[in-house]
């Protein structure tokens, strides 16, 4: 939490560039940590010291149900939520940002509409595809849940185009600026991602990806990675 | 409203002008307009001669009300000067329930002219945060932490009939903490216009329109009904009124709200002119 309260007060003080708002943990995120707080990155809401927030994150446990208890909290404008237990491990939940659209009289949050809804993250170890797309330049980029290294791309991963199988010719690996994820809280190690260049079945309208012994089916589009990564961070 | 004062409530040596002063009789009565009593409207302010002091309450009711505030007041005022202080405290719902705090201290120094049928104030409004009441009613400077200083000048004319015609002009400049939705510093103008009229002396009316930005109610109507029994109950004012926050059913108010009809507020009010 410290290195993301420096940056966004470094940012505060050096440039007053608007920190896009964005959820950490991504959406289908693995291997979270098990102190690792879901926080709302960007300028949501400052708020008197010890105002009471209200209830605006609810996390549910998959495995047994329920809403983990936990407390949130204003940190230089970002919201904050800590479990009072942490994770268990190898477990999977989501997470809803609630609309504060009911408060009325009161301080006031400034959240995205993009922001609200569910998301998804597991402290479970494996790497799962959360996401895939074509670029504009026909590289088919996969979006991680965890991230990636040059070993996990050459070694692990394979994918098959209209359920023909592709070599991988050619693969960059995204860096954190295109993830968004250059300042994210101790203990979070972010999403990982990959732009792979394939030498046939370009454009292909859906492919498999497999890492391991696991493989992810998805219809595939023309999407951006800035946009891929907005659309697991739930940013605008 | 026109009352009749005696000459005892000029100060001794204080000049008068001689356009207030009316023969009644055969006996010189000094004709003060305007309210003894310590407060007139929402936005509008008390302008009369004399030493009060009340107690106001205003309700915010309706879905997105649930704000209760209780203003204090005290007011002095001679021919010249007047001299008054308001402090509000909110009772308001917070995200676990509701709380209480004490809102802005408002402190006017205001310079008095009157003439045969006009009364003119103008001057000094401070405003001092001594709490921190993170909520308003119906005006920006009242509950919700901040302090500023604002310039007013206001005005009365009596027309012929027992009508008494009334407006308002203020600038001030503000600063807050900058807690969403208030800006951390903001210039607050704000117009308003009514009509006092009484009604066989013990009872009366006020009805005021208002607009102001920057103000979490851009424009709004109000009207007190009063009664003032000086007989039975001397120097006691009673009212009662409601306010209707036209801009906020519009959708118009800086905070974040649809349009709709989802509060307005109700008021009481209890004073002594001393």
């Amino acid at each position: 939490m410290r290195s993301l309260t420096l940056a966004i007060l470094l940012a505060g003080c050096v440039d007053p560039v608007v920190v896009p708002q964005r959820i950490a943990p991504a959406d289908g995120q693995t291997d979270v940590g098990p102190n690792q707080p879901l926080v709302v990155v960007g300028d949501v809401g400052h708020f008197p010291e010890d105002y009471p927030l209200p209830e605006l994150v609810e996390v549910v446990d998959l495995e047994v149900g329920g809403i983990v208890p936990g407390s949130i909290e204003s940190v230089d404008g970002a919201l904050v939520f800590t479990p009072d237990a942490p994770w268990a491990d190898d477990r999977e939940y989501v997470w809803t940002l609630r609309d504060p659209y009911d408060e009325s009289r009161r301080p006031e949050f400034e959240i995205e509409p993009s922001l609200q809804g569910t998301a998804f993250f597991s402290t479970a170890r494996e790497l799962r595809v959360i996401h895939a797309a074509w670029s504009a330049s026909d590289e088919l980029c996969v979006l991680t849940s965890q991230p990636v290294l040059a070993f996990e791309v050459e070694s692990r991963m394979r994918i098959t185009l209209d359920d023909e199988p592709v070599p991988i010719a050619a693969f960059r690996i995204l860096d954190d600026a295109e993830l968004v994820q250059e300042d994210l809280a101790d203990g979070d190690s972010g999403i990982g991602g990959v732009c792979l260049t394939v030498s046939a079945r370009v454009g292909a309208a859906s492919g498999r990806i497999f890492v391991d012994e696991s493989a992810w089916l998805r219809e595939l589009f023309h999407v951006e990675p800035a946009d891929m990564v907005a659309a697991v961070r739930r940013g605008s | 409203m026109i009352a009749l004062v005696g000459l005892a409530l000029a100060a001794p040596g204080e000049p008068v002008d001689a356009a207030a002063l009316e023969p009644a009789g055969s006996e010189l009565v000094l004709l003060a307009r305007g309210t003894r009593h310590v407060t007139l409207g929402n936005r509008l302010d008390a302008d009369g001669v004399g030493t009060a002091v009340g107690v106001s309450e205003e309700f915010v009711v309706g879905g997105d009300g649930g704000t209760l505030a209780t203003r204090v007041s005290a007011r002095w005022a001679t021919w010249k000067l007047v001299f008054a202080a308001h402090l509000p405290f909110a009772t308001y719902k917070v995200p676990d329930g509701r709380t209480t705090g004490l809102g802005n201290l408002r402190l006017d120094a205001f310079h008095r002219i009157q003439k045969r049928d006009d009364v003119v104030m103008y001057g000094l409004s401070a405003h001092i945060p001594l709490g921190r009441a993170y909520t308003w009613t119906n005006s920006a400077t009242g509950i919700w932490p901040g302090g500023g200083l604002t310039a007013v000048v206001q005005w009365r004319h009596a027309t012929n009939s027992r009508v008494d015609l009334l407006a308002r002009g203020a600038l001030g400049v503000h600063g807050t903490a900058g807690f969403d939705p208030y800006p951390r510093v903001y210039l607050h103008a704000s117009a308003a216009g009514g009509v006092d009229v009484p009604i066989r002396d013990v009872f009366g009316v006020t009805g005021e329109v208002a607009a102001s930005v920057w103000d979490p109610s851009p424009f709004d109507a109000s009207v007190w009904a009063r009664v003032q029994p000086d007989e039975a109950l001397e120097g006691f004012r009673g009212r009662v009124g409601v306010l209707l926050p036209l801009a906020t059913w519009a959708g118009l108010s800086p905070s974040d709200k649809p349009a709709g009809v989802r509060e307005m507020s109700f008021m009481l009010d209890i004073g002594l002119a001393l």
